[in-house]
């Protein structure tokens, strides 16, 4: 199986979708980048080159730079959705969800209720988000959390290549509005990726590994450091299974709940600040669900709750680690 | 004599293996054919027989250990050899060199390839050893060459061995036609014929099998011998229950309880073997092509006659089946027709008793090779 980068998953799949429908266009700030000015046509392909290409298969009217205005690119995608379009809509920070927040949380999650199923908003939101570049606290926020809790709206986070390509053609071919997040640190991550299109299914947990003294649901860079965890971990002789739920809604609930049925110790790890972030939607679904099941307390590692930091070391501290991880295991397995 | 145990490589990618327990402790006796320890990588379980008759004089990797492929993990000697003689042969044993992997770099340096036939189609093949007469392997529905990852490396020991996609499963081209036994059995005709294969012993697994028949009957002069495993052949029946939830399984658990049916015994597939099927599953166009496939052939009883073709080949035909088969039943094998069953195995003998089902394969050629065959 050819080995590609995340990067490279993203683009192997939009080009794929493009071919196959014409109704799929790119909309977004320098997804080809050279528009209006003199000099190279396709300068960019995205600030992570993930576009790049596709203007000079496709051409101007199907992958269409923007000025700089969040709330035109996705009203647009919106409001193209509901016309019979399929739009990939770029935000290049998921932090710029502030100016366009409107069009997603009112008009785009809400057509398909309001107009009572007679028009589908068949739209794809993509962002990079995240911290690990000292791009400080406006250019490195999760805010999936926000999202995950809007009614009509699909969330989907990969953390590896094979997932990126599969679960961005699943959200270009879903009928529905789907925010497709990239974490900034995943780029350029290489794996075992298909050469075929395939899709990978929303709602579909991914378990990366299995053992029997806990549970660690990951998300995005988060599944890596969990994995790391767990590789220590296991040389203490404490086996962990390691869970990546790749959508937050829908959120498989059930896989994480069969795990913790095995293991009676949870530990949820998410790069957000702590308040009403997933790891505590997670934590509360298995408190309600799985009570019984539970050894021990379920502990959240999060950021902590302040604004992403600029200076380098206090951005490390920061992010959780794995050394964090592993400590908070260990006590959890401890407990008693 | 003293015999060096190494953990033992399955399938091209294996690179390590960890040992889930010692069927026989140390200090007692080995006969050829006893299992001796239960080896478990991140895609399957099976135990490596003893291949000597001896004692065990050394467990050198314990319960729990991963060990790399062509590492020692025990020793098998007769009883005059003394314990300082056994520890100079560990000492001097050659250790395998280290490679710096990364994970799947084995996997993307397997030796695959490709034919192109007329249609436009590709085939993707495995192939092993470059002597002897040439050995064409055909898997079932839903699987794919690594189906052969106990034997491939055995046979080709002694032959050139083959394994094909069909149409429609591993790195084949997924989109088929009509799925039909002649569409599969033409497209690997097709392969033949572009390889230069003129003469050649078939292994057919289940719907493979009926593939390996097809191309008995429709060139009989080509086919040196025919070993048909768990066939779908001779009037069998299909579980349509099985068929049907394997073509629209999608998660995880799906597709792991549909492989779990495939085996006597307890579940011997590991996490990575699941993952493989349910990625495949994923691919655009599989569901279509199972679905097809089982409409054309699986639904409905397997053909009965024999054509003349056949029985001019009857001699050269092997069937092995295992005891526990709940995914395709016997049949009405023709008179003349020999048939192993194999106590421990269910549908998949070929990965249940690998030793068994090799030793049958190889003597098998022999003696088609010796024969003359062709000449009649």
């Amino acid at each position: 199986m050819p080995k590609r980068s995340f990067r490279q998953a993203l683009s192997d799949a939009l080009r794929s979708e493009m071919r196959r429908d014409s109704t799929v266009v790119v909309i977004g700030e320098d997804v080809a980048g050279g528009a209006g000015g003199t000099g190279v046509d396709d300068a960019y392909g995205g600030i992570m080159g993930v576009t790049r290409g596709l203007v000079g298969e496709f051409g101007r009217e199907r992958v269409i730079d923007t000025p700089i205005t969040e709330s035109a690119i996705i009203g647009m995608a919106a409001g193209a959705a509901i016309t019979g379009l399929r739009p990939v809509a770029e935000l290049m920070f998921v932090d710029f969800l502030g100016v366009c927040f409107d069009q997603i949380l009112n008009q785009a999650a809400k057509f398909r209720y309001m107009f009572g199923g007679k028009v589908r908003a068949p739209l794809v939101v993509r962002a990079m988000f995240g911290a690990g570049f000292n791009a400080g606290a406006q250019h490195s926020q999760c805010l999936y959390s926000f999202f995950t809790h809007i009614p009509g709206l699909k969330v989907v986070i990969p953390s590896s290549p094979y997932d990126a390509k599969g679960l961005l053609i699943q959200a270009i071919r879903d009928d529905d509005p789907v925010i497709f997040l990239e974490h900034t640190k995943l780029y350029d991550l290489e794996g075992e990726v298909p050469a075929d299109s395939y899709t990978v299914p929303f709602g579909e947990a991914h378990v990366l590994r299995e053992g029997g003294d806990l549970t660690i649901v990951a998300l995005a860079r988060m599944t890596h450091m969990a994995l790391g965890a767990a590789a220590t971990l296991a040389s203490r002789g404490i086996e962990a299974t390691v869970i990546d739920p790749r959508t937050t809604s829908p959120l498989d609930e059930e896989t994480i709940l069969a795990s913790i049925e095995e293991t009676g110790r949870l530990l949820v790890v998410d790069e957000s600040n702590p308040r009403c972030s997933v790891a505590s939607e997670i934590a509360a679904v298995v408190a309600e669900r799985a009570f019984r099941d539970l050894k021990a307390p379920i502990r959240r590692i999060t950021a902590p709750h302040t604004p992403v930091p600029f200076s380098p070391v206090l951005e490390n501290a920061y992010i959780p680690s794995n050394a964090t991880i592993e400590a908070a295991a260990m006590e959890l397995v401890r407990w008693s | 004599m003293i015999w060096a145990i190494t953990m033992p490589t399955w399938g091209l990618s294996m690179e390590e293996g960890t040992i889930i327990g010692w069927q026989v402790a140390e200090g007692s006796s080995t006969a050829p054919g006893v299992e001796l320890v239960e080896i478990e990588t991140s895609k399957i379980a099976n135990a490596l027989e003893a291949q000597q008759a001896g004692v065990l004089r050394r467990q050198l990797a314990k319960s729990g250990e991963t060990v790399a492929c062509g590492d020692l993990i025990g020793i098998i000697a007769t009883d005059e050899v003394s314990e300082s003689e056994l520890d100079a042969f560990i000492a001097g044993f050659p250790r395998p060199p280290l490679v710096a992997s990364q994970p799947g770099e084995n996997a993307s340096s397997d030796p695959t390839s490709f034919v192109e036939l007329p249609s436009g189609r590709r085939l993707r093949y495995l192939m092993r050893g470059n002597r002897g007469s040439v050995v064409v392997f055909l898997h079932g529905f839903g699987g794919d060459s690594h189906t052969w990852l106990f034997n491939q490396a055995r046979i080709a020991e002694h032959h050139t061995a083959l394994a094909f996609d069909l149409p429609g499963h591993g790195g084949s081209t997924k989109q088929v036609d009509s799925g039909s036994i002649g569409e599969l059995a033409g497209n690997i005709e097709s392969a033949l014929d572009k390889l230069g294969l003129e003469r050649i012993h078939l292994v057919g697994h289940s719907l493979g099998a009926a593939v390996a028949l097809a191309l008995c009957e429709r060139r009989p002069a080509r086919i040196a011998s025919a070993s048909l495993i768990a066939p779908f052949a001779f009037g069998s029946r299909a579980n349509q229950l099985y068929v049907s939830e394997f073509t629209t399984a999608q998660r995880s658990r799906d597709v792991q309880r549909c492989l779990a049916q495939l085996f006597a015994g307890p579940k011997a597939i590991r996490r990575d073997m699941v993952e493989a099927v349910v990625q495949y599953k994923r691919l655009d166009g599989v569901t279509d092509t199972l679905g097809k496939i089982a409409a054309s052939v699986l639904r409905q009883p397997a053909p009965v006659e024999t054509s003349a073709a056949l029985k001019t080949l009857t001699d050269r035909i092997l069937i092995i089946r295992g005891m526990h088969d709940n995914i395709v039943s016997a049949g009405e094998l023709p008179l003349g027709l020999r048939l192993h069953a194999l106590a421990q195995s269910g549908h998949m003998p070929h990965m249940e008793e690998p030793d068994r089902v090799n030793e049958l394969l190889l003597r098998h050629f022999a003696k088609a090779d010796g024969a003359g065959v062709g000449v009649r």
